[in-house]
C-alpha cells in the first residue's frame, strides 16, 4: 500500500526558545477557505488527495457533499466551507479533499484501522508549519458562535534555525519583514461530530 | 408459518427436480437416438461419452437434492441409479437396450415420486415403496453383471503408445477408461501442453477445452511436469482424435498451448508380451496394475517446436508382467499433482495483499489517465491519446475483474455450512430414539465471507442440536399434543438491506422459561425478586448466562459443556446479534443477524435524477418500461394498472428530496422497478437501468450508517460510488400501510 505523503507528527520538547524556556510546538497542515488560513494537526491526517466525484447521500446535514471511496474505503466527505457556515463555493482545480481520521477520545487507545475516516473538502491546501504551543491563543477571543469548532489560533514568529539565522518563514520563499501569520486551529473532535437522521430498525 | 415454510420448500424441491428430471430425460432420448441409429448390438453401442456423463450427473444432482429434502425413497433410488450410471461411463456395463429402457423407467418413477410430493407433501415420499425397492432391485442386477470376457487381443491398447505410466496413474478411474476407449477404437493420441496465468485460467482452459472438443474427446486434463513461474499454472490436456496433428494444432490455434502427439511404439517391442490381455474391456484393477508395473522413466518433453513426437527408449521394463509391484507409491507425486490442479488452499491473509495490488494499481491507472489527458491537449497527438484512452478503458476493465475475481473467492455460499447441518440432522434423527426430524433448508445461495462462515458454522451446529435435542418433542408426546409426529427445524438465510439474517425456527416444545429462571436464581445470577419481575423475553435471555443453558448431564449430541453463552460470544465477535423468540408448546425462533460488509449481491444500477442506485436483485421482481402517460392517480398517488392490478408509484427523487440537475428535463418516459414487500408490491420509477451486477456492499461509516432507506454504497469502479437502497425500508415509508399490513 503506498503510503500517505505525510509525515508523522513531531513534538520536540526539547529546543530552546529565544528567551531561554522550554517550548512544545506543533506541525500543522495548513489550508485555504475563503481567504482565511486554516490548519489540522497533520497528525491526524492521513492523505490529501485531488476532488473526485461525491456520491451524494440524501437526508443529511448540507455540509455533508456526500462519500467517496479511497482504496476500497467508504467515507463522509465534509464540505469545510459549508461546516464552518460559509458559503458554498464552485470547486477549483486546486480543490482538495483532506483524508483525515477522528481523533481517538481522550484516553483510549485506537489502532489507526479502528478510527473512523472522513473527507473534507478545501479550497487549497498550503504547507506544513511548525507553531509554538505558547503562540497559540485560546478561542476565547473570537465571540460564541464562530469560535464553536476553533481550537485556537496559531501565530507564526520569528524563528531561529540550525545555523542561527532568524527568519520569518511565510509561505513559499522567507522575507524577514511580513505582517504575522495567523493560522485558525480547527477542533477535529468538534468538526467531525454531527447527527444525521436514523431510522429505528436494525435494518 | 411452518407450514408456509414447508410449502415453499416443497415448491423449491419440485422445481427443481422436475428441471432435472427433464434434462435427464433428453439425455437418455439423444442417447437412444444414436442406439437407433447404429442398430443395437450385442456387444453395446459407443455413445458419445459426454451424453452419459450428463446423465449420471443429473441423477447425482437428484440424489443431492433428494438427501437435502428428506425424501428417502428418491435419495434411494438415485443412489442406486448412479451406480448403474457409474458403471456404465466406466465401461463395467454396456449401454443394452434392456439398460436404456430401465433408464427411461426411471424417468417414470420419478414423475411418479414428483406428483406424491405435490399432492401430500415431501414426508409421503420418505417412506420405502415395493413398487420402487423392486425396480432398485432390477437396476443392481444390470449394474453388476457376471464377469466379463476380456477383449479381444487384437484390439489396441494403451501400451501401444509412449505413454507415462506416472500420467496415467494421475488419471481417475473415468479418465482412464476414456484413454482406453481411444485407444481401442484407433484414435490418434496427444498431450496439448499449456502454460496457464492463475489470473486467467478459467477462461482460456475453457476456450482451449471448446476448441479441441471440435477435433477430439478431451480426455483429461493433467498437471504439466515444471512449475516455476508462481504466476502460471502448467497443465496437459490428453486428446484423443482421429485427425492428424496440424489438425489439433489448427483448432489450439493462438491458445497458449503446444501440441505433442504421443507415438506408437513399435510393434515387436517387449510391451506386447503383456498387450494382449490389457484389453479396453477390462478395465480396473488389473489393467491399472500393469500398467503401473511398467518403467517408471518420464516422458521428458522439450518443448520447442509446435509439433513433435515424443519418443521414449522403449521397453525399459525390468518387472516384465508382474502386476502386483507396488505401482502406487512410485507414482505418489502424480496423485499429490493431481490434487493441488483441482483446488488451491489459500491464506486469506494473501488476497487481502491482493486485493491492495489491485488498489494500487487502481492508482497507478488513475496516473496514466493523467498522462493521457495531458497528451489530448496536444493537438498533434490526439490520435495517440485516442489509442491511449482505449488502453486505459481496457485496463479499467480488467483491474475491476480482477477485484472482482479476488471478493469472488471470498464469499461462499451458506449452503456448504447448511449441508454440514443436514447430514448432522440425519445422523442425530436416526440416533435420536422416538424423534422424527425433518430439516428444511432455503436461502443457502446467500454468500458471506469465508471469515464469517468458518466462525458460523459452530454456533449454528449448536443450535441446530439445541432445538433438535430439546426443542422437538418425542413422537409420543407431539401427537397427544397433536402435531405432526414428525417434527420440522427449519434453517433459512436471506439478505436485509445491509445484513443478512439467518433463522433456525423449530415447532417444539419452546423454551421452559421457568427452568431458566430457576437455574440463573440457583447458580446465583439473578435474585428472586428480579425474577418476578421479568417479561417473557428478558426471561430468554438467560439462556446466554454463562452456565445456565450447559445441562447437567451431558449426552450424546448436546450439552457438552459448550452453552448458549458462547453461541453468543461467537456471534458478537462477528458484529452479529441473536434474538429469540418462543411460544411454549408450539416452538422457538432463533434470529441471529449477521452484519454484510463484505457480501456479495446481485444488484441492478439504475439511474434516478441523475444519480446511479443500487437495488438488490433479490427484491426486485421485475422492471418494465413505463410511457409516463400511463400513469394514474388514485387520491394523489400516483398508480399503474400492471396485469390488471393496481401497482403502487413512488419516486425516489421525492422520497430522497432530490433536486433533478438543471439540465436535465423531466422525462416522458422511464422505467418502474417492481420490488415486492411481503404480499405488497410497488414500483420505484427511475429514469434508466444501467444493468445487472455484482456488487460488494460497504458501509457508509459510523457516522452516516443507518440512514433510512440507505443500506450502505458500493464501488462502481472509475472512482465511482454509488448507494445500495434498503428497499424495505424504502416501500415502507412510502407506503406505511403496506408495513402494517406486513
Amino acid at each position: 500500500m503506498p503510503q500517505p505523503l505525510l509525515v508523522q507528527s513531531r513534538y520536540d520538547g526539547g529546543q530552546r526558545h529565544p528567551t531561554g524556556e522550554m517550548r512544545v510546538t506543533r506541525d500543522v497542515l495548513t489550508f485555504h477557505i475563503a481567504e482565511e488560513e486554516y490548519g489540522i494537526g497533520i497528525e491526524h491526517i492521513r492523505e490529501i488527495i485531488k476532488h473526485r466525484v461525491v456520491t451524494e447521500v440524501p437526508r443529511v446535514p448540507s455540509f455533508v457533499a456526500g462519500i467517496i471511496a479511497v482504496r476500497g474505503l467508504v467515507m463522509p466527505v465534509l464540505d469545510l466551507r459549508q461546516r464552518l457556515r460559509m458559503r458554498q463555493a464552485a470547486l477549483s482545480p486546486k480543490s482538495r479533499i483532506l483524508i483525515v481520521s477522528r481523533p481517538a477520545p481522550n484516553s483510549e487507545v485506537m489502532s489507526e484501522e479502528e478510527r473512523e475516516r472522513f473527507g473534507m473538502l478545501v479550497d487549497r491546501v498550503n504547507e506544513v508549519v511548525r507553531i509554538h504551543e505558547i503562540d497559540i491563543e485560546p478561542p476565547t477571543v473570537l465571540s460564541g458562535k464562530e469560535s464553536e469548532f476553533v481550537e485556537g489560533i496559531g501565530r507564526l514568529r520569528t524563528e531561529v534555525d540550525d545555523t542561527g539565522r532568524r527568519e520569518v518563514r511565510v509561505g513559499p520563499g522567507m522575507i524577514t519583514t511580513a505582517p504575522q501569520r495567523i493560522i485558525i486551529l480547527l477542533d477535529l473532535v468538534k468538526v467531525l461530530s454531527f447527527e444525521v437522521a436514523r431510522s429505528g430498525r436494525i435494518f | 408459518m411452518a407450514e408456509q415454510g414447508s410449502d415453499k420448500v416443497r415448491d423449491e424441491f419440485l422445481s427443481e427436480s422436475q428441471e432435472i428430471a427433464e434434462q435427464l430425460n433428453r439425455d437418455l432420448l439423444a442417447i437412444a437416438d444414436v442406439c437407433l441409429a447404429r442398430d443395437p448390438a450385442t456387444e453395446g453401442v459407443r455413445v458419445d461419452p459426454d451424453l452419459i456423463n450428463s446423465a449420471f450427473r443429473a441423477v447425482h444432482s437428484l440424489k443431492g437434492l433428494a438427501g437435502l429434502s428428506g425424501v428417502e425413497r428418491m435419495l434411494h433410488m438415485s443412489h442406486h441409479l448412479e451406480n448403474l450410471l457409474d458403471a456404465l461411463r466406466l465401461g463395467k456395463v454396456l449401454l443394452s437396450p434392456h439398460v436404456l429402457d430401465l433408464l427411461f423407467e426411471a424417468i417414470e418413477h420419478y414423475q411418479l415420486m414428483f406428483s406424491e410430493v405435490a399432492d401430500h407433501g415431501l414426508a409421503v415420499a420418505s417412506t420405502p415403496s415395493a413398487l420402487v425397492d423392486d425396480f432398485v432391485n432390477r437396476v443392481n442386477r444390470a449394474a453388476n453383471p457376471e464377469a466379463k470376457k476380456p477383449g479381444k487381443s487384437s484390439e489396441p491398447t494403451t501400451n501401444d503408445f509412449e505413454l507415462d505410466p506416472g500420467l496415467i496413474s494421475a488419471l481417475t478411474e473415468y479418465e482412464e477408461h476414456r484413454l482406453k476407449e481411444n485407444v481401442r477404437t484407433g484414435k490418434n493420441l496427444y498431450r496439448i501442453v499449456g502454460s496457464f496465468l492463475l489470473v486467467s485460467i478459467d477462461v482460456e482452459l475453457e476456450l482451449l477445452k471448446t476448441a479441441l472438443k471440435t477435433v477430439g474427446e478431451v480426455i483429461a486434463i493433467v498437471p504439466g511436469s515444471s512449475g516455476t513461474d508462481p504466476q502460471r499454472i502448467d497443465l496437459e490436456v490428453i486428446l484423443g482424435s482421429s485427425h492428424s496433428s496440424s489438425a489439433i494444432v489448427g483448432a489450439v490455434g493462438n491458445a497458449p498451448a503446444k501440441v505433442v502427439q504421443i507415438a506408437r511404439r513399435q510393434a515387436g517391442s517387449s510391451s506386447a508380451s503383456f498387450g494382449g490381455d490389457v484389453g479396453a474391456s477390462v478395465p480396473g484393477q488389473a489393467a491399472r496394475a500393469q500398467v503401473h508395473s511398467r518403467s517408471p522413466a518420464p516422458v521428458s518433453v522439450s518443448v520447442g517446436n509446435v509439433v513433435e513426437s515424443v519418443k521414449e527408449s522403449p521397453a525399459t521394463d525390468s518387472d516384465g508382467g508382474d502386476g502386483d509391484g507396488g505401482g502406487g507409491s512410485k507414482q505418489e507425486p502424480g496423485h499429490t499433482l493431481k490434487s493441488v490442479s483441482q483446488t488451491v488452499r489459500v491464506d486469506i491473509r494473501k488476497l487481502d495483499v491482493l486485493m491492495n495490488i489491485v488498489g494500487e494499481l487502481a492508482l497507478t491507472r488513475s496516473g496514466m489517465q493523467v498522462v493521457h489527458d495531458e497528451l489530448r491537449r496536444d493537438r498533434v497527438r490526439a490520435e495517440l491519446a485516442r489509442a491511449l484512452q482505449d488502453e486505459l478503458r481496457a485496463l479499467t476493465r480488467k483491474l475491476d475483474e480482477l477485484q472482482a475475481g479476488i471478493l469472488a473467492v471470498r464469499m461462499v455460499p451458506l449452503q456448504q455450512v447448511f449441508d454440514k447441518l443436514s447430514r448432522v440432522v440425519r445422523r442425530m434423527s436416526r440416533e435420536a430414539i422416538g424423534k422424527d426430524v425433518h430439516f428444511v433448508v432455503s436461502g443457502g445461495d446467500t454468500k458471506l465471507d469465508k471469515l464469517i462462515i468458518e466462525e458460523l458454522s459452530d454456533p449454528l451446529m449448536h443450535l441446530i442440536r439445541n432445538a433438535i435435542d430439546h426443542g422437538i418433542e418425542d413422537q409420543q408426546l407431539r401427537t397427544a399434543r397433536g402435531k405432526p409426529a414428525a417434527g420440522t427445524v427449519a434453517i433459512s438465510a436471506e439478505q436485509r438491506g445491509n445484513h443478512v439474517v439467518i433463522e433456525i425456527e423449530d415447532d417444539g416444545n419452546g423454551i421452559d422459561t421457568q427452568g431458566l429462571v430457576q437455574r440463573a436464581i440457583a447458580r446465583g445470577q439473578i435474585s428472586e425478586e428480579q425474577a418476578r419481575d421479568m417479561t417473557r423475553h428478558e426471561m430468554y435471555e438467560l439462556m446466554f448466562l454463562p452456565g445456565v443453558s450447559t445441562r447437567t448431564v451431558a449426552d450424546e449430541t448436546s450439552g457438552r459443556g459448550v452453552g448458549m453463552d458462547v453461541v453468543k460470544t461467537n456471534i458478537s465477535r462477528m458484529a452479529g446479534i441473536i434474538e429469540v423468540d418462543s411460544e411454549p408448546g408450539h416452538g422457538t425462533r432463533l434470529t441471529i443477524t449477521l452484519p454484510i460488509t463484505l457480501a456479495i449481491i446481485q444488484a441492478l444500477v439504475i439511474r434516478a435524477a441523475g444519480r446511479t442506485y443500487a437495488i438488490p436483485l433479490n427484491s426486485v421482481m421485475e422492471s418494465l418500461m413505463l410511457d409516463y402517460k400511463q400513469i394514474r392517480t388514485i387520491e394523489r398517488r400516483e398508480v399503474i394498472t400492471l396485469r390488471d392490478q393496481t401497482l403502487p408509484l413512488v419516486r425516489l427523487e421525492d422520497i430522497f428530496s432530490l433536486a433533478r440537475p438543471m439540465d436535465m428535463p423531466e422525462p416522458q418516459s422511464g422505467y418502474v422497478v417492481v420490488v415486492a414487500l411481503a404480499q405488497n408490491r410497488l414500483g420505484l420509477l427511475v429514469d434508466d437501468l444501467v444493468g445487472q451486477q455484482d456488487i460488494v456492499i460497504k458501509s457508509l461509516g459510523r457516522t452516516l450508517q443507518g440512514i433510512p432507506g440507505i443500506a450502505g454504497a458500493t464501488e462502481l469502479g472509475g472512482q465511482q460510488t454509488a448507494l445500495v437502497l434498503d428497499v424495505r425500508a424504502v416501500a415502507e415509508e412510502a407506503m406505511p400501510r403496506i408495513s402494517e399490513v406486513a
